[in-house]
């Protein structure tokens, strides 16, 4: 399954709850202001660490960069651009927007 | 690992001025890139606004390029036919039965009811959402 | 993989007043009387709309869903406690939820919105 975060952890408790359902062969894509759950050096980022590290996290790149933070991620996120979105979702279906 | 070509249907509850709007149309345009197909695209709620003849933005290129890309592709663009009425975009159709002196329905886009919707679901293979619902 | 044996899953996150709620709820009646198997369950701020007061247009809203077909109502159990709150404070029966239990929920639904 891949879950879909569209929110900053400061937006609301989407992640929180996201995490609490993820089962290990799910992936995450964080999108919008949910690219921010990723920087590094913040408590969601360390909780997304242990995902990052067996690949199972991934940010779209125009997201990140428009929000500046691209150079500011935790270690191990996979970026992707729109195709490589497209290729998430027809491969890791169903999906869940949080 | 290639995956062969997918059918999509895709729901839009985001506005144009909203990111989840954005974030539609790109995807939209990615999924058509990589050889896939859309079976529908359906706006509902605020979603509406995109089929607006009369939305004003500084960037003219935001309103077209709907109308660019169901013209190259062939896309079906369906308005909930209730969303709409509440938010004051109709066709032609829609204005006479409501008696409205006017429409506003953008070209390319057509007005449907949910059951619309909920027949391209049970068709795609892959159903998305941008934007919220609930 | 098609959607063809009909499950689906509608989240709801927030409250919403009777205006909003109405409309929101239009795609879930709309479901089921096209004739899926609709689910709901409700999480976060989301479980305020089943402690709505008894009396009013709110709670005869949602109090005429299995009316319309949808009987399967879920809570998260967490985000009943956060808010103090109980299923005997609800307007509806609902079944309560753990994370593991919500994990199973996603997986036997088809689509969820």
């Amino acid at each position: 399954m891949l879950h879909i975060i569209r929110d900053s952890f400061s937006e609301s408790a989407r992640l929180k709850n996201c995490l609490a359902v993820y089962a290990p062969q799910d992936v995450l894509l964080l999108i919008e202001n949910g690219v921010f759950c990723a920087l590094s050096a913040t408590e969601s980022g360390s909780q997304l660490e242990d995902l990052a590290n067996k690949q199972q996290v991934f940010i779209l790149t125009p997201h990140a960069l428009e929000r500046g933070i691209l150079d500011r991620l935790i270690d191990e996120i996979q970026l992707i651009d729109f195709l490589g979105f497209v290729d998430l979702v027809v491969e890791q279906y169903p999906v869940l927007q949080w | 690992m290639s995956e062969g070509s997918v059918e999509f249907a895709i729901l839009i509850t985001a506005s144009p001025l909203q990111s989840g709007g954005e974030t539609a149309f790109q995807f939209i345009q990615s999924v058509l890139k990589k050889g896939h197909k859309i079976r529908q695209i359906f706006f509902y709620q605020d979603g509406v606004y995109h089929g607006s003849r009369l939305i004003h933005t500084e960037n003219p290129i935001l309103i077209t390029r709907w109308q660019m890309l169901a013209k190259e592709y062939g896309l079906p663009l369906v308005l909930c036919s209730a969303s709409a009425a509440r938010r004051g975009i109709m066709g032609q159709n829609q204005a006479n039965y409501f008696e409205k002196d006017t429409d506003n329905l953008a070209e390319n886009f057509c007005i449907a009811s949910l059951s619309q919707w909920f027949e391209a679901v049970s068709l795609a293979e892959r159903v998305m959402v941008f934007g919220d619902v609930l | 993989m098609k959607t063809s044996n009909g499950n689906l899953l509608f989240i709801v996150k927030h409250f919403k007043g009777l205006a909003q709620i109405r409309e929101s709820f239009d795609i879930v009646l709309a479901a089921s009387s096209l004739g899926f198997n609709v689910s709901l369950l409700f999480i976060d701020d989301g479980v305020f709309q089943l402690a709505c007061p008894k009396e009013g247009d709110l709670s005869a809203l949602l109090t005429a869903l299995p009316f319309y077909d949808v009987q399967k109502i879920y809570v998260a159990k967490e985000s009943l406690e956060e808010r103090r709150l109980k299923p005997q404070d609800l307007i509806l029966s609902v079944t309560c939820l753990l994370p593991n239990e919500m994990t199973k929920l996603f997986l036997d639904h088809n689509l969820v919105f």
